[in-house]
């Protein structure tokens, strides 16, 4: 009971969220006869996990892609491929996300890297600014559904399950709910009469800007062919990306050199300084709420409502959903994993299948004020307030809805392809 | 002279944070070139690589803290009737407090492991070395904290990097 209040008191305050999880496992330990070592014992083993690795290095693959200008190409060629359709840059954004979500593990970081260049552009094809804003922090939420993914790495290592097999199981829902956004742009652009680039398709252009952008359009097959063709972990495919991302850069584009990758780790160590800190108190935070019974005491509680898998993954899912308006998407992960995964197990619902779920309302989490981190950086870079984005992002966030729904009741889409 | 030390040492967590982030990735880069081109598997890598990254989450948590940049909720502050400021001494008051004994945690683990040595499996490193970051990098953090309220007092500044800060950051 005491533990529970001291953790709502702190989150309530606004202390650090790694704090907020210390707090109240350290005044049991105080309390208790174990050495106060420990705590730093379980601080170490916490972010000593080797999956883990795999997150910075995917968010430095991301900053180094976009410096190199591997980002560019691939939108230059998703705009040969769609720019003349109703939405089409619009729809080039979704495609260009999807195809950044590929290499990217982050939401937000998805949506700096593809934004921070197409909300801009469709400005200037006169698009409204908060509409453009909206696809943008929409098509950047396909960056954790779509493998790689950094919330998958954090719950496979909290869960205990094959974050590769994670990585298989988002493929077909990332593809299904980029579908689904694609098809809510085209309606709203038809509807609203935004045109397409006037231009004409023209052959020619296409496949030249195919060939210019050959290498960085392998980028997406290098990193998940090399992990779904079972020949890296990975940790290891999160190398290989920032070594793809380099060559690719300094070799063959030449466009960054020694100062451009110093500001790409610098990125990287920004981003993640935040972030990663949380699974050290994470670990020791679950094993005083295993002890404290929490997550049997929560499990009773829902499973007096209903012990049937769907409707327990609804209920689930509307409480993340709310959770995630005002709770960062990753600490969300971290701090609900260990609270329900036994219930989860108990009803026989597949943790991988869950994981993916989980995903999804960490997408919803990004688009839902007070706190969506999608819609922060949109706003940073279209200059709009974040009331006036939020608006406008309504249909999307309705649609990701509707992926989920689908999601919940065809448990095949997320398992079909890891079952060989 | 004292200007280039202070900007020398607002510094300090980023050129540390950087440089293990680099040096895990090459160390893992040539693993993967040992594995799959040389058909050697280092037994050394994985081991150093792991440690490298303890090191860079938390002096990164450090520089996060220097940068106010730590993921808290700040939803609830807006509807308490205390002003924020007042409110964010006492969650950063709270922060501190764990920290210090983290701290104390940290370096009972390290005297503890240097009493009685710890080796790490592969490279015999003591392990009250790589342990030292857990005291060192929550001791940083404390005095972060209490350079970022100062700044807040005397200058104003925001307590909180305001989340377009960050987003610009992430978009540049």
């Amino acid at each position: 009971m005491i533990f529970a209040l001291i953790f709502l008191v702190c989150l309530v305050l606004g202390v650090p969220i790694f704090v907020t999880l210390g707090v109240p496992s350290l005044v049991e330990l105080v309390s208790s006869p174990i050495p106060l070592a420990s705590l730093a014992h379980s601080l170490f083993d916490g972010v000593d996990k080797f999956p883990l690795l795999a997150i910075p290095n995917f968010v430095l693959a991301g900053a180094i892609m976009s410096r190199a200008g591997i980002t560019r190409d691939i939108i230059d060629v998703m705009r040969a491929i769609v720019g003349q359709a109703y939405g089409g840059l619009a729809i080039v954004t979704i495609l260009s996300c999807m195809f950044f979500a590929a290499i990217s593990g982050s939401g937000p970081g998805t949506v700096a890297a593809i934004g921070s260049l197409l909300i801009p552009a469709m400005k200037e094809d006169g698009y409204p600014k908060d509409f453009g804003a909206a696809v943008a922090s929409s098509g950047g939420t396909l960056g954790i559904l779509l493998p790689p993914s950094n919330p998958m790495i954090v719950y496979g290592v909290l869960a205990s399950v094959s974050i590769g097999d994670l990585f298989l199981a988002g493929l077909l829902p990332g593809i299904l709910m980029g579908s689904l956004l694609i098809g809510t742009t085209y309606l709203l652009s038809r509807r609203n009469g935004y045109k397409g680039t006037p231009r004409p398709f023209e052959r020619a252009a296409f496949i030249r800007s195919i060939y210019n952008a050959k290498f960085s359009l392998a980028t997406p097959f290098v990193v998940l062919g090399g992990i779904y063709a079972g020949i890296f972990t990975p940790v290891e495919a999160s190398i290989v990306a920032v070594v793809y991302a380099l060559l690719v850069g300094i070799v063959i584009k030449r466009t960054i050199g020694l100062r451009r990758i110093w500001d790409s780790l610098g990125e990287a160590s920004t981003i993640c300084g935040g972030l990663i800190v949380i699974m050290g108190t994470a670990i020791f935070f679950g094993e005083f709420l295993a002890l404290n019974m929490i997550p049997q005491r929560i499990a009773a509680s829902l499973q007096a409502i209903t012990t049937d898998p769907v409707m327990m993954l609804l209920i689930i899912s509307a409480i993340l959903i709310v959770l995630g308006t005002f709770m960062e998407t990753l600490s969300t992960v971290i701090i609900l994993t260990p609270i329900l995964l036994p219930l989860v197990r108990q009803l026989g619902i597949d943790p991988i299948h869950f994981g993916i779920i989980l995903v999804v309302t960490s997408e919803i989490g990004f688009l839902t004020p007070p706190l969506g981190v999608n819609l922060f950086v949109a706003c940073g870079i279209s200059g709009l307030t974040v009331e006036e984005v939020s608006r406008r992002v309504l249909p999307f966030i309705a649609t990701i809805i509707l992926g989920l729904l689908i999601l919940i009741f065809y448990p095949q889409i997320s398992l079909f392809l890891i079952s060989f | 002279m004292i200007a280039r030390l202070l900007s020398l040492s607002s510094r300090l967590e980023l050129v540390l944070a950087n440089t293990s982030l680099a040096a895990l990735v090459l160390v893992l880069a040539a693993q993967i070139f040992f594995r799959y081109v040389l058909q050697i598997g280092l037994s050394w890598s994985e081991e150093i690589s792991r440690f490298l990254f303890v090191w860079f989450v938390y002096i990164s948590a450090s520089l996060a803290a220097h940068r106010g940049s730590h993921i808290r909720v700040t939803l609830f502050a807006r509807f308490l009737p205390v002003p924020d400021r007042y409110l964010f001494l006492l969650a950063d008051a709270i922060w501190v407090v764990f920290n210090g004994f983290v701290v104390v945690a940290g370096l009972m683990l390290v005297q503890r492991t240097l009493t009685y040595p710890v080796y790490s499996t592969s490279l015999f490193i003591p392990l009250a070395y790589i342990y030292l970051v857990i005291p060192l990098a929550h001791a940083l953090m404390i005095l972060r904290i209490l350079e970022r309220q100062w700044r807040a007092w005397k200058h104003g500044e925001p307590l909180i990097a305001a989340e377009t800060v960050v987003a610009e950051e992430a978009a540049r």
